[in-house]
């Protein structure tokens, strides 16, 4: 087999020991390190979110999928020029005010991370005010908010608006998930929603691509 | 009080030693990883108590102060309605108790089989429907009620609860300042506090985080509970490879060892606080990412979490009539009896969220009054087989003889009501080619809707009620 298909095998089988020294190999034997992130480690996580979507393949298998790939990334971020390694976008993440809840959160974070995107996670219990600290700081692409109760459903509308208030809402896309939330109070407040996490991923995509 | 229907079958899914064992890794869980406990008040009673503080809010409880708040919870909780009539109680005996909710996210109307949002009209749908079905013993005010403002929601739900219900009602609040407002309007309608106290007008659950997070919000609802002698319900809610272990027995130990903690607390802040072990121990579904609700590990669990609660002396609130399929459908029907059928040969006393589906996102009144045939239906199974001298009916064997029949003996004429004969399933000899089941079954909701009037308020209540109501509206408007 040719071995950037190895490559893109082994992440998809989710085995980052025997990646290293497979990736060793093929830069000995001259493959470029940009050629080793399109057609092995993306090519790999491209087919395992394909394989996901099927339900052929699980969450603990995608993760270790993730890891995989997070380690060849290791080996070859060195290698690479400055414009190559773009990340698919940055992300600030956050269970809101007086949520505690981050499962569901956690799980996103890492299908995301997968996917080539930065995280910033803030953790839990997040006021708007921090939200806007972190993205005036962090300058991200996207806005990611979580929450399980309805009570704190209502922190994710006071963060979009301190947002706009602060004068950070145009510069960023919102996104927001959670057990009580849906599409219609995602539009009422600016943000946009999906149900799961391979959904976030998708929107993740989508809104970068807008 | 007797118990309220017999229970003479053999159910059990853990040995004594698997209880012990599993019994014993709770206590390593609490002394050796230990749990994170915020707020002055709950870390302040526990250490005061003996229990190991450390850095990063951990709290490690010795199985010395576990074994201390065994000894004082009660084994024995009462349950009473609006009235502070006794309407139940929770106990060795094994009375079982099931009960639905009052509100959710979303209400799959009855005719159409659709969901939609849920609106304050559905609640009284939801009341009066629960307040005439037999075997729904209690609702559950939630805490979420639409088109109120969110900070009042349990509040006023508590209140049209109370408006509507004459059975025993359970609260749920998305925050704890809620309870304390509910606690208050109990009590005056109770006629004070330590009325309150003796007969406790509503039964309340809350959650810690799995795993091992006991944060203020959580805690001080023990607290509150425990000081006002409110009946408090403990109910874990995990999921196998998410918030708990994979195993179910790792998942049953961090579940017990949650509870526990949740049980020295209650006894620290108050000895002989009223307590229920919760459990919701389920499948984390790693295609699809949600905690099912109708998997049969989730209700496997329960039952053996049921047992560890047994095997305590505490009684045990679990879960039946739930599924993870939206609408009434063959999968939802089939989730409603198996979940009920576990439910029923449990050691449960209070079962909750019957007519749940959609993994928890609606509630569905046909589910609800489909539950309560097949509740009827179990009870004819798990009261189990009567063998003595008098059922061998010996002598009436010899009486008819080979070839005779009993179709005209006394012992047939005085006995043949003691099975089951359905309501709502049918058994038609020649059956129509379409079920009409369903359209039955809406026409006998309709009715019920249209005539059963649950008791009204005694008056001085309902101004006790609408005071609490104008004074909670004022805070907002």
């Amino acid at each position: 087999m040719d071995i950037l298909k190895q490559i893109s095998q082994f992440v998809v089988e989710g085995e980052p020991g025997e990646l290293e020294e497979l990736m060793r190999r093929a830069l000995d034997q001259g493959s470029t390190a940009r050629e080793l992130l399109d057609g092995g480690l993306l090519d790999g996580m491209n087919q395992v979110g394909e394989l996901f979507r099927e339900g052929e393949m699980f969450v603990p298998e995608v993760l270790m999928s993730a890891r995989t790939m997070d380690l060849g990334m290791e080996i070859i971020k060195p290698l690479l020029g400055e414009g190559d390694v773009k990340v698919a976008g940055k992300i600030v993440v956050a269970t809101v005010k007086g949520d505690l809840h981050d499962i569901g959160k956690k799980l996103v974070c890492m299908m995301l991370e997968g996917a080539g995107y930065e995280i910033h996670d803030l953790g839990v219990d997040v006021s708007p005010e921090d939200v806007c600290r972190a993205v005036e700081e962090i300058r991200p692409d996207l806005v990611g908010m979580s929450a399980m109760l309805t009570t704190t459903m209502t922190a994710m509308k006071e963060t979009t608006e301190a947002l706009r208030a602060a004068g950070l809402y145009d510069s960023v896309k919102v996104m927001v998930g959670g057990a009580p939330i849906n599409a219609g109070f995602a539009e009422e407040i600016g943000a946009n929603y999906s149900p799961d996490a391979t959904g976030a991923v998708e929107l993740a995509n989508a809104l970068m691509a807008s | 009080m007797k118990r309220n229907f017999p229970i003479d079958i053999e159910f059990r899914i853990l040995d004594q030693e698997k209880i012990e064992k599993i019994h014993r890794a709770s206590l390593r869980i609490l002394e050796e990883v230990g749990i994170k406990v915020t707020g002055e008040r709950m870390r302040g009673a526990l250490a005061e108590h003996g229990a190991v503080m450390e850095a990063g809010d951990i709290v490690k409880i010795p199985s010395a102060l576990v074994e201390k708040a065994l000894a004082t919870v009660p084994e024995v909780i009462r349950l009473y309605n609006r009235d502070g009539e006794q309407v139940g109680e929770l106990g060795p005996e094994r009375n079982i108790y099931f009960g639905s909710i009052a509100e959710q996210l979303e209400y799959l109307d009855y005719k159409t089989n659709t969901a939609r949002r849920f609106t304050r009209d559905e609640m009284k749908i939801m009341c009066t429907l629960q307040d005439y079905l037999p075997n729904i013993a209690f609702t559950t005010s939630v805490g979420i009620l639409g088109g109120v403002p969110a900070q009042l929601a349990g509040q006023i739900g508590f209140i049209e609860v109370v408006r509507n219900f004459t059975k025993n009602i359970h609260v749920v609040t998305s925050d704890v300042e809620a309870l304390k407002d509910i606690v208050k309007i109990a009590a005056d309608l109770a006629g004070g506090p330590e009325a309150l106290a003796e007969k406790p007008l509503f039964v309340y659950y809350a959650e810690p985080i799995p795993p091992l997070l006991h944060p203020y919000e959580s805690n001080e609802r023990i607290a509150v509970c425990a000081e006002h002698g409110i009946p408090f319900t403990y109910m874990p809610y995990s999921m196998m490879g998410g918030t708990g272990p994979i195993t179910q027995a790792g998942i049953l130990a961090q579940n017990n060892a949650e509870v526990l903690a949740g049980l020295v607390m209650s006894q620290v802040i108050r000895q002989g606080a009223p307590y229920i072990y919760g459990s919701m121990p389920t499948v984390f579904d790693m295609k699809t990412t949600i905690g099912s609700y109708g998997a049969p590990e989730f209700h496997l669990n329960i039952a053996a979490a049921a047992e560890m609660a047994e095997f305590y002396g505490i009684p045990f609130y679990g879960s039946a009539a739930i599924s993870d399929a939206k609408t009434i459908d063959p999968q939802s029907a089939a989730e409603l009896e198996m979940t009920l059928f576990s439910a029923m040969l449990s050691k449960a006393g209070l079962v909750h969220d019957v007519g749940l589906l959609d993994h928890c996102r609606n509630i569905s009144p046909m589910a609800i009054y489909l539950a309560n045939e097949i509740i009827e239906q179990l009870k004819y199974y798990v009261r189990g087989v009567d063998v003595s001298d008098e059922t061998l009916l010996l002598d009436v064997i010899g009486e008819v003889g080979p070839g005779g029949h009993y179709l005209e003996h006394v012992s047939t004429l005085k006995n043949f009501k003691k099975y089951w004969y359905p309501k709502v399933f049918e058994r038609n000899m020649v059956n129509p080619e379409k079920s009409d089941l369903l359209e039955k079954a809406v026409e006998a909701i309709d009715r019920i809707l249209a005539t059963h009037v649950p008791a009204p308020l005694a008056p001085e209540k309902e101004a006790i009620l609408a005071r609490h109501e104008a004074e909670l509206l004022s805070r907002v408007f």
